[in-house]
């Protein structure tokens, strides 16, 4: 069924699964053209490989697969490093409440991008809420080594959200 | 502020926004280094045949075809290209497998690249002492004895065997120069590159270890 999908019907699981690739690149690129950039290479990826994509997995295990290896080995590191927060889409609520969830949120990204890349994609996968089984499905580690790293990353994560807050 | 406690707010954002148009994103050409380098590739395939072409042709047509054998030399060394393009090409594809599990995907980048880069510094190593060989071979078979000479060739004051020695003098000096400015120049290419991706596995690896 897969072999012979229409454009159509990879369109809308892309569409369904948008918010996870915008998330892998808010977390592998600093600034918007590069997100930009990174996020249009997903999707031509994706695009390459879905003649290939034989429904064994699901296809959020596969989009994971590609969007991570597409933003992993094929990093281009600028310098500057500009928060960004326009693309992201807040819940609608009061303005100041709005304001706080996002400086919340722009310190995570930024304590994300501080992580070494692969510990950014164990701490991505594990605020999706997947299992340590799904995320060895994605990342080819052993669930001890995912927990280990996690406990670790936990740790990086909590002093650095707390030098962003306190501006320390 | 918890981790826990951020994951709420992480899955706030998947809310839908306004919807993105990917169809124009399709027709895209890929921007990784992978298809970058296949690019590079497939002009230096291009420019090799137009211009090997062009010298051929040359050779055949001008000097009354009295240097038609370069013409088959150089044929002899598009050849020789074109096997050097199919390794290299084919190196490329087995570079990465994008819907693999990003560990065995980035085990298989850095593997390939390595014999990639292997292939391409040895390739260029061996390629001057071929062109050295063939222009002594030419001078000594085709160019009239007392003209201007890039080689010392065998004559009255000059034995075939010093003559040989001369040549493997320049040959072993070449390929010891070439040996580390192609080591040099793909260490520039594809150095950094590598050494990321085998930063990155171990970050896989070692946790691995201490599990």
């Amino acid at each position: 069924m897969h072999q012979n999908a229409s454009q159509t019907e990879f369109l809308k699981l892309v569409e369904q699964h948008r918010g996870i690739i915008i998330k892998i690149c808010a977390i592998y690129a600093r600034q918007a053209e590069e997100r930009e950039d990174l996020f249009q290479e997903v999707i031509v990826q994706l695009w390459k490989a879905w003649p290939s994509f034989k429904g064994l997995s699901k296809f959020s295990t596969w989009l994971y697969r590609i969007a991570l290896n597409t933003s992993i080995s094929g990093l281009r590191k600028k310098k500057t490093d500009l928060v960004y927060m326009d693309q992201l889409h807040m819940p609608e609520s009061g303005y100041e409440e709005d304001n706080t969830r996002k400086e919340q949120l722009g310190a995570l990204y930024r304590a994300i991008r501080q992580l070494p890349e692969i510990d950014r994609a164990v701490v991505m996968l594990f605020l999706e809420d997947h299992s340590y089984e799904e995320m060895e499905e994605i990342l080819g580690i052993s669930q001890g080594a995912l927990r280990v790293k996690m406990a670790r990353a936990k740790e990086k994560l909590k002093r650095t959200i707390q030098t962003i807050e306190y501006g320390a | 502020m918890e981790l826990e406690q951020l994951k709420d707010m992480w899955k706030e954002q998947d809310q839908v926004s306004s919807p993105i148009d990917f169809q124009p994103i399709l027709g895209k050409k890929s921007k990784s280094p992978i298809a970058i380098m296949k690019r590079h590739l497939n002009f230096e395939l291009f420019f090799v045949l137009v211009s090997y072409g062009l010298v051929i042709a040359f050779y055949l047509i001008a000097f009354s075809g009295r240097f038609a054998v370069v013409a088959g030399m150089y044929i002899v060394i598009g050849l020789l290209f074109c096997l050097y393009y199919y390794k290299k090409y084919r190196l490329l594809n087995d570079m990465e497998c994008m819907a693999c599990q990003v560990k065995s995907n980035l085990g298989q980048q850095v593997k390939t690249l390595e014999r990639y880069v292997r292939f391409y510094w040895l390739a260029g190593t061996a390629i001057l002492p071929i062109i050295m060989i063939f222009f002594y071979w030419f001078e000594y078979t085709f160019l009239s004895p007392g003209g201007a000479r890039i080689f010392m060739l065998p004559s009255e004051t000059v034995s075939m065997p010093a003559s040989l020695g001369n040549l493997a003098i320049w040959i072993t000096i070449a390929t010891i120069a070439g040996y580390y400015v192609n080591r040099w120049y793909v260490k520039k290419l594809y150095g950094k590159h590598i050494d990321k991706l085998k930063q990155m596995l171990l970050q896989m690896e070692d946790e691995t270890i201490a599990s």
